[in-house]
């Protein structure tokens, strides 16, 4: 018997228009687990290489994990992942909410949909039941109204919805998936392939209990959680602040604060965007996710001149310093209006603002000009023009053609030298998160399968010499602290280690803010939690080769696309020095940079000539049959 | 002699820090160090990942002069 986890995967032909259910064993979900990991055997497994994203051909994968429905705090994420339009190679984005947890109530652990449909449809699980229902009706409403149409006709509002508005119909590269209205899956444009698949929405219902091991050992667990992470203090800022609390002012003082499309590190305005004032004007409520009580989530309202309904929650740090400082803008109003837009829409916010910061920058050199615009005076602190913008990339309207296309694309068509404007890598836009003070975000923006992807791997703040999370990591063997802006040796062994940790949550289903280091649930006990969840004679050691071997897994996807060494990159822009803030005139050393690189790909088994995974490495990872995959792409550079 | 700590963003503004407060002006013992000021005055010196002091950076061990001028920021924040 399994426990933790239901046995079942869901498979959808939407080609032709019929469903199939695949069962695993515990080697499976042992080897696999769930998240990334299963997602990027599926692709390896079931796919050839070089597929077109928008194709039939791709898969679209929504996987939970075995911590998820455990009631452990922050056991309830899921990932959606496939060959990604915004980059071309693996894809994947995160989300929270209620739907992972719901997904295993109503029967299967995760959902793999291939093919496409000819007319909009959505998909209606049921207590297991499966149906392919038409959504013509729903084509072109936005998240608000799909969530209410589909909850009224099948008579209940407790149905979870993951839905595309119309980004994701458009097909806009960066389109996202959005749960229950306030919770992205944000990155890698995996609403366009649901898009292209004529995929409306998936929504679930279900009251199945997945059996769990040792129940008792879970609630022990999620009781002393709750007792304890009040007087933790990460625990608690997130608690009290969400991200948009601790980030803004601090990043600024830092001189790290992405400013002006990663031109300064510190904003005149940070002030006006920081957490303090949204707390004080536009501040709701604090939102969470199935049975966490951290409630890190934040619902923003306002009543004008920019209407923010709090139906869609409220901006998080991201959201704040891609609407915000990046794109040189000082009214907050607007920030949270342009939240509810994508959430509305479909669109990451991060990538969204990213483009549009791009847009200013190629309008305020000449390379757009009033024309190309249609009369839109696109510079940096223009909040009208950036609401304007958002609206029109999701209906790819005017420049929002244009600009939907991601700000790669985008600058390949502008030309005139915007490609430097465009601060992507593998062309996925970097998060709000400073290479040039944070060391490990040049690795983890270079690194990621999927692009430049903040989550790849904790930050480095908290893990400096005398910081409050060293302690924290000694369970994995690191000792010391490193210094933040370090790209040294020491940096590239933390960063592979803490790496594997934010993997191990993403292959589980659980979420960065409650466990690993740095937070309260520490990594063996995340273990212990595995153990009582699914009977598994489990241990830490297990548990992070898990991590470990979903960052090789995501990485032969990204192989078999076409990347390379070559591909990981950093903008230019990261090797020039910082025009503003603390850091002024910091840049980062490129000598250094490849040295890392050459320690990283050693340390993770990889060629360093090309960035692909060894045989030797697939095998020890028990991925040895991927190996042939990877064979033909071995020479190239 | 005195000096002023200036705790910012989280560390002002959240009650469970001590504050909110704009800040705190300590009598400075000699040779105290920026750390053992914090903890006089309820900021754990392991959550400040930035001692500014008259705008420099300066370690947890910058031993405090007359009329120093220092922001502490936490920066627990990131993914």
């Amino acid at each position: 018997m399994l426990y933790g986890v239901t046995g079942k995967i869901l498979k959808v032909d939407l080609d032709q228009q019929r469903t199939s259910v695949e069962e695993h064993d515990e080697a499976f979900y042992r080897t696999y687990g769930g998240g990334g990991c299963l997602a990027s055997y599926y692709l390896l497994k079931e796919r050839p290489a070089k597929i077109e994203p928008l194709s039939p051909d791709n898969l679209l994968v929504f996987a939970s994990g075995p911590l998820v429905g455990t009631g452990i705090p922050g056991g309830n994420r899921f990932s959606v992942a496939a060959i990604s339009p915004l980059t071309g190679c693996y894809g994947e984005a995160e989300a929270g909410g209620w739907w992972s947890p719901e997904l295993k109530k109503a029967g299967y652990d995760a959902i793999i949909v291939e093919g496409a449909a000819e007319k909009p449809v959505y998909l209606w699980i049921d207590e297991g039941t499966v149906r392919i229902r038409d959504a013509a009706h729903l084509w072109g409403k936005d998240t608000g109204e799909t969530q209410d149409i589909i909850r009224c006709e099948l008579g209940s509002r407790s149905v979870r919805v993951a839905a595309i508005g119309p980004g994701g119909e458009n097909l806009v590269r960066f389109a996202c998936v959005v749960n229950n209205l306030r919770h992205t899956n944000g990155r890698s444009g995996m609403g366009a392939v649901m898009g292209s698949k004529n995929l409306k929405a998936i929504a679930l219902h279900g009251r199945q209990q997945v059996p769990m091991k040792d129940r008792e050992a879970l609630i022990r667990i999620r009781r002393w959680y709750a007792e304890n992470f009040m007087d933790h203090p990460v625990e608690r800022v997130l608690h009290d602040g969400g991200t948009i609390g601790w980030d803004v002012t601090e990043l600024d003082e830092a001189g790290i604060l992405p400013t002006r499309n990663f031109h300064s590190g510190s904003f005149e305005h940070a002030d006006a965007i920081c957490g303090e004032t949204f707390h004080r004007d536009f501040f709701v409520e604090a939102d969470g996710c199935w049975a966490c009580p951290v409630r890190c989530k934040r619902v923003a309202r306002s009543q004008g001149p920019d209407v923010v309904d709090p139906r869609y929650g409220g901006p998080e740090y991201e959201t704040a310093g891609a609407f915000g400082s990046l794109c040189g803008v000082s009214n907050l109003e607007a920030v949270c209006k342009a939240h509810e837009l994508c959430n509305k829409y479909t669109l990451d916010t991060i990538s969204t603002g990213s483009t549009i910061a791009f847009a200013m920058e190629c309008f305020e050199n000449g390379l757009l000009t009033h024309e190309d615009t249609g009369g839109l005076e696109l510079r940096f602190g223009n909040d009208r023009a950036m609401l304007q913008l958002i609206q029109q990339i999701a209906t790819r309207e005017g420049i929002g053609d244009l600009l939907a296309e991601g700000s790669r694309r985008a600058a390949q068509q502008i030309g005139g030298g915007s490609e430097r404007f465009a601060m992507q890598t593998k062309g996925q836009e970097m998060a709000m998160h400073e290479p040039r003070g944070k060391a490990s975000l040049a690795l983890a923006y270079a690194l990621s399968s999927s692009g430049a992807n903040h989550t790849e791997a904790p930050h480095d703040f908290l893990f400096q010499p005398g910081a409050f999370g060293v302690g924290d990591m000694a369970e994995l063997g690191i000792l010391e602290g490193v210094a933040a802006q370090y790209l040294g040796p020491e940096k590239v062994r933390q960063f592979a280690y803490m790496q594997m940790t934010w993997q191990v949550f993403n292959t589980l289903g659980m979420c960065i803010f409650t466990a690993g280091p740095g937070k309260l649930l520490k990594m063996s006990q995340v273990a212990q939690a595995l153990a009582a969840a699914t009977g598994w004679d489990t241990s830490l050691w297990e548990v992070m080769k898990l991590g470990e071997r979903t960052i090789t897994a995501k990485r032969a996807v990204s192989v078999r696309q076409g990347i390379s060494r070559s591909d990981d990159r950093l903008p230019e822009r990261m090797f020039e020095p910082l025009e503003g803030g603390l850091l002024k005139g910091k840049a980062l050393d490129r000598a250094e940079f490849e040295r890392a690189l050459d320690l990283y790909y050693d340390a993770l088994g990889w060629d360093p000539r090309t960035g692909v995974p060894t045989p030797g490495k697939l095998n020890e990872l028990g991925l040895g049959w991927a190996s042939p995959l990877l064979d033909q792409f071995r020479g190239r550079e | 002699m005195t000096a002023t700590l200036r705790p910012m963003g989280v560390l002002r503004t959240l009650a469970w820090t001590g504050g909110p407060r704009e800040r705190t002006t300590v009598t400075v013992q000699h040779g105290q160090s920026i750390e053992s000021a914090c903890r006089e005055v309820g900021v754990r010196p392991d959550l400040v990942a930035l001692f500014l002091v008259n705008g420099r950076p300066e370690s947890g061990g910058y031993v405090l002069q007359a009329g120093d001028d220092v922001k502490l920021v936490a920066l627990v924040g990131g993914g």
